[in-house]
């Protein structure tokens, strides 16, 4: 099993077309283009996950994208077809391992300022991005999901309530919440620095 | 929480509600001011903070792996199951096979004579809820369904279900195909695609529909064929031309020689697929209509593109639903853009908004110019309650003019962003627009100035807001809107 076809070559219409006519080759350029952004939105939707769970996710995520290529709208874009696979598997995830997560208390959240800045950075900047990540991390679930959709990711709020089944007024409430969430949780200081690094 | 949180609605997330007339509230609150400022530099670092955790160490190698393995996995799986259920249902098959030869009946046996045919039986279903006694099919034989009755037949694992009236054969009924010939009505087809290795095809007069996966509708009318797809994609080939392919929630008319482009599908056409598969219950009577190629001024008479093959010369794309571009050749297009217009507001007033939104984005692929078939595409979306995409619409015709369409476009815009979308700055800037090109006799002045009033007063300029109510109030007193303008007025006092 080596790459497949090689991604320069064939858009990804033309992959998914492949893979709906039975080519599995095709999973291969597929695989490498996009593999990222699904441990992307994986890794932030599921913070709490493992790292072998994360592995096992992102298998199901391209089982999935296999099983959809017949369907799969040429007008989509692969981008919002990724996001809303990995939002599905996420969410299947998260009611399949609700008990043991809630109910043996094995449900950790890792934050997202548990990671190694970039070296290259200046001090202030790490500790002000980590305050930042811990902030984010407290956001309830839901919460987060709308804001690094909307604040990270870039999508719209029509796409954002695509991806997650979501009305319009729910993705606004959410967004706006964990806006002011963030807001409230950075410490002054941070923001006061934040703030006057913007003026220098 | 800060108590003005306007700056949110500043930065709404959705471009239709975004209200940028809050840029001089946020200027000037100091709240607003603060929380906005803190947002985006929070923001600005937001997409760093979270890279941080990106790096989640994963085997590609071996991820990528497992997800063959799996797939594969899961095809040996099929197969296993399949061979399984055959021989299973081999003997039985054979059971029954002794059954009726003790029997002594001259019917021939349900079961397939060899292991290579697949099994036929079906039903009249008189009512909903009530079926009458079994229909057994034979290969080859001609099949008229009574009108007062519908009918569900299996070949196999494949249901054909058969609108009442409806006339066809089974002329094959094997593993390695599967065809019915449609000689009139209407046949919806649920394809297992596990259960025939060759093709399943639906064959009317001229046309052919061959499945590549899935539940569509066959509808003939003499020699006019519509054909509409609920889920999966088929091909649909006219003889002696390509074949063009129609996915999920479309439809497309075709006649020997004619395919028309896919267009969407409106719910009705739609529901009726899955209703004729149904064993119980009501089928809607309206559906996809076969009709002549001649109504539909995006019929060609140039072959469609292959699907997944090689563009065909001159034409600019090669997608499923795409209308080729290249000129006719064998002769000028069947109807001019005036007669196809008129056409099809025929339609949208009628009610036909699938067919002719089909219609009017096959001409503009063509005519991206035509203000008039903009126009006509922003009502037929305005009726389907699709009002944010008939705003847009709108917008093209006010770009491309003429003076008196863009004017007008204005205020049907300008009335949908107040009335369903609740967008009032752009009610605003769309109805002032008109206001100033119309002229002081224009007919809907009074009731745009009214709008106009009751917009600003809904985003709190209120100093606006009554001097255009009073404009109202004071030079169309005997309008009937006047009397609108008088009840904002007394709300703003």
């Amino acid at each position: 099993m080596g790459t497949g076809l090689p991604s320069e070559t064939f858009s990804d219409e033309a992959l998914m077309s492949r893979l709906a006519q039975g080519d599995t080759s095709a999973m291969g350029a597929l695989y490498q283009r996009h593999a990222p952004l699904a441990k992307r939105a994986l890794g932030r939707m599921l913070p709490e996950a493992s790292a072998a769970e994360l592995e096992e996710l992102l298998q199901d995520v391209f089982v999935a994208l296999h099983d959809s290529a017949p369907r799969y709208p040429l007008e989509a874009g692969m981008r919002r077809w990724i996001w809303g696979i990995s939002a599905k598997t996420a969410l299947f995830w998260r009611r399949k391992t609700w008990v043991r997560r809630t109910l043996l208390r094995r449900h950790q959240i890792v934050s997202l300022g548990m990671a190694r800045p970039a070296s290259t950075s200046p001090e202030l900047a790490i500790l002000l991005r980590q305050e930042i990540a811990n902030a984010v991390g407290k956001l309830p679930q839901e919460q987060r999901d709308v804001l690094l959709l909307h604040a990270v990711e870039g999508f719209s709020g029509d796409e954002i309530a695509g991806l997650l089944g979501l009305r319009h007024e729910t993705v606004r409430t959410r967004l706006f919440r964990a806006r002011q969430r963030l807001i409230d949780d950075v410490s002054p200081r941070a923001l006061s620095e934040l703030l006057t690094e913007d003026k220098r | 929480m800060t108590a003005c949180g306007k700056w949110q609605r500043f930065r709404d997330p959705f471009e239709a509600t975004r209200d940028t007339t809050l840029k001089e509230h946020v200027e000037r609150c100091d709240e607003c001011r603060a929380s906005l400022a803190q947002w985006t530099a929070v923001e600005a670092e937001l997409g760093q903070s979270v890279e941080m955790v990106d790096a989640i160490p994963v085997d590609d190698a071996l991820v990528l792996r497992r997800v063959h393995e799996r797939i594969a996995g899961r095809a040996k799986r099929k197969g296993r199951a399949r061979r399984l259920v055959f021989a299973g249902a081999a003997a039985c098959a054979a059971a029954m096979a002794l059954f009726w030869a003790f029997r002594g009946l001259d019917e021939a046996p349900l079961a397939p004579q060899s292991g290579r045919s697949l099994a036929l039986e079906g039903e009249l279903i008189t009512e909903p809820g009530t079926r009458t006694a079994p229909l057994v099919p034979k290969v080859g034989e001609d099949i008229r369904v009574p009108k007062e009755s519908r009918a569900r037949f299996r070949i196999g694992r494949h249901t054909l279900g058969v609108a009442a009236g409806a006339s066809f054969r089974v002329a094959a009924a094997d593993r390695d195909r599967v065809r019915v010939e449609l000689e009139g009505g209407a046949l919806a087809c649920d394809v297992d695609f596990g259960q025939s290795r060759g093709a399943f095809e639906v064959i009317a007069g001229p046309i052919s529909v061959r499945v590549k996966g899935t539940r569509f509708l066959v509808a003939r009318e003499g020699r006019h064929v519509a054909v509409a797809v609920d889920e999966g994609r088929v091909e649909v080939r006219s003889a002696g031309m390509g074949t063009r392919p129609v996915v999920s929630g479309q439809g497309l008319v075709a006649e020997a020689g004619k395919i028309s482009a896919p267009h969407p599908l409106d719910s009705a056409s739609r529901e009726r697929i899955p209703a004729l598969l149904r064993a119980e219950g009501k089928v809607p009577t309206n559906g996809p209509t076969p009709r002549p190629l001649e109504d539909s001024a995006d019929a060609s008479a140039s072959p469609p593109s292959e699907a997944g093959g090689e563009k065909p010369e001159g034409s600019h794309r090669n997608r499923a639903g795409d209308v080729p571009t290249r000129t006719v050749k064998n002769g000028p297009s069947t109807v001019s853009a005036s007669e196809g217009l008129a056409t099809w507001r025929g339609w949208i007033i009628a009610g036909r908004l699938g067919e002719a939104e089909g219609a009017l984005v096959g001409h503009l692929s063509r005519n991206p110019s035509d203000s008039a078939a903009w126009a006509l595409l922003a009502d037929c979306k305005r009726k389907a309650g699709r009002h944010a995409d008939a705003v847009e619409a709108y917008r093209r015709v006010i770009a491309l003019g003429p003076a008196d369409q863009a004017r007008l476009a204005r205020f049907k815009a300008g009335i949908l962003c107040q009335d369903k979308l609740g967008r009032h700055a752009e009610a605003v800037s769309l109805l002032g627009g008109y206001l100033d090109s119309s002229g002081p006799r224009e007919t809907l002045r009074a009731e745009a100035l009214t709008r106009y009033g009751r917009s600003l007063a809904a985003l709190g300029r209120d100093g606006e807001a009554r001097r255009a109510l009073t404009e109202v109030v004071e030079k169309y007193g005997a309008n009937p809107v006047a009397a609108q303008a008088r009840e904002i007025l007394a709300r703003l006092r």
